[in-house]
């Protein structure tokens, strides 16, 4: 009886255990490697989570955004502020904004959440996430500051000089020739006939 | 009437230079290549937009690799084949190239071009590796070496079919050539003027580059034509090949996110990004330059005026547009400075026509009877 009472607590808390980590289960299973939570104006909490930890600066990552009580029924916004003041720091082909803020999408994988796929911070520094959630009992607000460490790869400066030196040699060769055919263009009457 | 027959008449008994076959069929091949290339962009930024994961090896990209694999191919294939050739020597402008190897110019440009292309492909290849593959995140290293090596392919087959222009085909397949060189050089003209116009105030630095796109395609095929029927004929191919691409790229979009179990984003509206890409209003613009150019030939003004007025016209039509979309401006600043730009690129189509005429003008012609 002893054991099948321990047996039966066990599985009970086990069940318990289970039971909101089900519910609460994470977007993206396997992916996502990083959570913060922010706590907002109304005193709800705002979970925000990445593919990628820490983030580095331009590089490519997943972020999900999921109030609690989830994103049936309201609007999520997020203004991307860049270390050096830029309101709109981050960039995306098709977004839809608001003034500055960006309209949070659902995330394409986990459509249960808000999220941006495939973007990255451009810039090095500490950036400012400033949430706003809308629903219907108001809107409720919270800021995550979001810390973006130096950029993989060599430094920009030397992977542009590498791409653009390819191409000194060819405008010094288009200068050259444009200057050769001086003679052919001056020569070409301007003239519709001819 | 008189002005479908203009463009369809054969040339009657006009002197025919001879041009070697296999630089006639290389420039149909140019032209092959880069559409396929042109297609694989728009449909990849298509896909950026409404899905976006991605790899080396989407369906997009390799339409990409095909179309640079096309060209530089043809461009290998009319070197050597030119170099092998027994009889007169083309009449084409040419190179010799390591003492051995014949190349006419619009083949080694093209060559050279899809070496450039396949090379920057290896180096963004890293590039994503170690980044991943946010594109909104600005120009890179690699993207800038494709868009240059790019539009050095595009050049090539523009010369390739300004070289030709004897028979109404080989027109049209100008006329072609420059509207999908229009659609195409968005890229690195877009690149190139954010990289020199950011700092101006006000301004709209892609707007200046697009409007010098424009401005640069439309002068050099009045400058190559001197007719109004073939910038309008531009125009034409102009609005053809948006309208294509526009249909094509989201339901190929759609079709390929399927097709690999992707989702589509939850933003993605199916909205053709290539109508936005460069201005709908091309064609009337070309329309309105042809109509230029019969008044001027009509009245006897000299044409370099007008390609620099064509110039203005097309670079006014951009801002416009872009003005309308809501892309952020100072309106009046940037007409002006897109106006400037214009009327320079207008100057320098008719400089590249007048250099592109000789290169058709220096071999041996025959005369055909119709």
């Amino acid at each position: 009886m002893a054991v099948g009472a321990a047996v039966t607590v066990l599985l009970t808390v086990l069940l318990t255990a289970a039971g909101p980590a089900v519910a609460a289960a994470p977007p993206l299973p396997g992916e996502i490697v990083h959570t913060e939570t922010v706590r907002m104006s109304d005193q709800s909490t705002m979970t925000v989570s990445f593919t990628k930890w820490p983030i580095r600066a331009l590089q490519s990552l997943d972020f999900t955004f999921e109030p609690a009580g989830g994103i049936e029924g309201r609007t999520g916004l997020v203004t991307t502020v860049s270390p050096s003041g830029d309101r709109r720091g981050l960039q995306g082909i098709v977004l839809e904004r608001r003034g500055d803020s960006i309209v949070l999408p659902r995330h394409p994988r986990a459509r249960q959440v808000w999220g941006l796929d495939v973007v990255s911070l451009p810039e090095e520094g500490t950036w400012r996430f400033e949430f706003a959630v809308e629903g219907r009992g108001g809107t409720s607000t919270g800021v995550l500051p979001i810390r973006a460490i130096e950029q993989p790869g060599p430094p920009l400066a030397l992977s542009w000089t590498v791409a653009l030196t390819p191409w000194a040699p060819v405008a010094v060769l288009v200068a050259v020739g444009w200057g050769r055919t001086r003679r052919i263009r001056k020569s070409a009457p301007p003239a519709w006939s001819g | 009437m008189t002005a479908i027959k203009a463009m369809t008449d054969p040339p009657g008994s006009a002197p025919v230079r001879d041009v070697p076959r296999r630089e006639v069929a290389g420039a149909w091949f140019l032209l092959l290549g880069y559409t396929t290339l042109l297609v694989g962009m728009v449909w990849d930024g298509q896909w950026h937009g409404d899905v976006g994961p991605d790899n080396f090896w989407t369906a997009p990209h390799l339409l990409l690799y095909t179309g640079t694999g096309i060209i530089g191919l043809t461009c290998l294939t009319v070197v050597l084949l030119s170099t092998w050739a027994r009889g007169p020597a083309t009449s084409t402008p040419s190179v010799t190239v390591f003492r051995t190897f014949r190349a006419p110019w619009p083949f080694l440009v093209g060559g050279l071009g899809a070496s450039g292309n396949l090379l920057y492909a290896g180096s963004d290849l890293w590039w994503h590796e170690l980044y991943g593959f946010d594109i909104a995140a600005g120009t890179t290293p690699s993207h800038f070496g494709l868009g240059l090596s790019i539009q050095v392919e595009i050049i090539a087959m523009v010369m390739a079919f300004a070289v030709l222009r004897r028979t109404r085909s080989e027109r049209w397949g100008l006329a072609l050539a420059i509207g999908v060189a229009t659609i195409g050089s968005t890229s690195a003209f877009g690149m190139v003027s954010e990289l020199i116009f950011d700092w101006l105030p006000g301004v709209a630095p892609r707007v200046l580059g697009l409007g010098a796109v424009g401005a640069l395609t439309l002068s050099l095929i009045v400058g190559l034509t001197r007719g109004w029927h073939w910038p309008a004929a531009a125009g034409l191919t102009f609005l053809g090949v948006q309208g294509a691409l526009a249909l094509f790229a989201p339901a190929a979009t759609r079709w390929y996110a399927d097709a690999i179990g992707q989702p589509m984003r939850d933003y993605a509206a199916g909205m053709p990004q290539v109508l936005i890409g460069f201005p709908v209003t091309f064609p009337l613009i070309a329309l309105a330059a042809g109509g230029v150019v019969a008044w001027a030939v009509r009245r006897g003004v000299g044409p370099l005026r007008i390609t620099a007025a064509v110039g203005v016209i097309a670079g006014i039509n951009t801002a416009i547009f872009y003005n309308v979309l809501g892309v952020e401006m100072n309106l009046l600043v940037t007409l002006l400075a897109v106006s400037a730009v214009g009327a320079g690129m207008g100057w320098l189509g008719w400089q590249c026509a007048a250099m592109l005429r000789r290169f058709g003008m220096t071999g041996a012609t025959r005369t055909v009877t119709a």
